[in-house]
């Protein structure tokens, strides 16, 4: 089961050279790190890569997501 | 003999399909019976002025004659769960002798946040560069509609043009950017591995 602080660590790894802001659990997804439908698909893809079929609740206002809610989605869906 | 064909080839056939659906997302081809929900929804409020028919409303058998003029390829885009469909991708004005085309998408709800419609759009150009020799892909995005991938112009998207003040919308004019999309640089790219991967990550 993936910790947070790997989680975060990839997502940095990942979208280092995309995202300016730097990275903290409470990052929200939209507004602090400005990721656009482009990234935010890279990064459910990236959670995808550690829980095949993960997706966020559909119902969820994304502007409010923090990469922290991501995570524990992530291990919501796995349990 | 086809490289497929020889002993030990790496690649088989079965990896060369190109794929139209993953774990959330199905691209289904538009039939005769959606046409009277998909004309409804593309003359709705949501997409009516924004899609292909600019706010006019067409005959039944107008839009139908539309639906597919000048059109390569067309799927709806329905979610795996409930067969719901969320969205239209669409190629089109394909040039054989220059070798690009066109892609456009729409979903059909402008409040969904999900990810499906980009999921699926890059289904579906893994679906175009895998189906045709194209060069490159255009996208004709309205200035309201970029700030949706701008993260992509500059690194997977080129911007090749820009008429200014082009369309007319919501009371006042828009730029129109014309983006291209390379063959080479979506090769490059992380999203088609990790499309035909399921997701997976690799290095």
């Amino acid at each position: 089961m993936i910790t947070e602080a790997a989680f975060i660590e990839m997502v940095t790894r990942e979208f280092a050279d995309t995202i300016d802001a730097e990275i903290h659990p409470e990052s929200r997804i939209l507004d602090d790190l400005g990721m656009d439908s482009l990234e935010l698909l890279r990064l459910m893809l990236l959670a995808e890569s550690l829980v095949p079929g993960f997706e966020l609740p559909p119902q969820l206002d994304l502007k409010d997501v923090a990469i922290r809610d991501i995570h524990h989605y992530l291990l919501q869906y796995q349990s | 003999m086809a490289e497929v064909d020889r002993p030990g080839a790496r690649e088989t056939r079965g990896d060369l399909h190109p794929r139209l659906a993953t774990a959330r997302i199905q691209l289904q081809p538009v039939s005769v019976s959606d046409y009277d929900r998909l004309r409804q929804i593309e003359l709705s409020e949501n997409l009516g002025a924004l899609w292909r028919c600019g706010g006019s409303t067409p005959s039944p058998e107008a839009w139908a004659h539309g639906l597919s003029a000048g059109v390569l390829a067309q799927f709806l885009v329905v979610r795996a769960n409930d067969q719901v469909p969320v969205g239209i991708v669409a190629c089109y004005k394909a040039d054989f002798q220059h070798q690009f085309a066109y892609l456009a998408a729409a979903k059909f709800v402008r409040a969904d946040r999900t990810t499906h419609l980009m999921e699926a759009t890059v289904l579906f150009i893994e679906y175009l560069f895998s189906c045709w020799a194209f060069r490159k892909l255009y996208l004709e995005v309205n200035g309201y509609n970029l700030e949706q991938f701008s993260s992509g112009v500059g690194r997977l998207l080129e911007e090749e043009g820009r008429p200014s003040e082009h369309v007319y919308f919501g009371g006042r004019y828009w730029d129109q950017h014309l983006l291209s999309l390379w063959r080479d640089r979506w090769e490059e790219s992380a999203l088609p591995r990790l499309i035909k991967t399921g997701g997976t990550f690799s290095s």
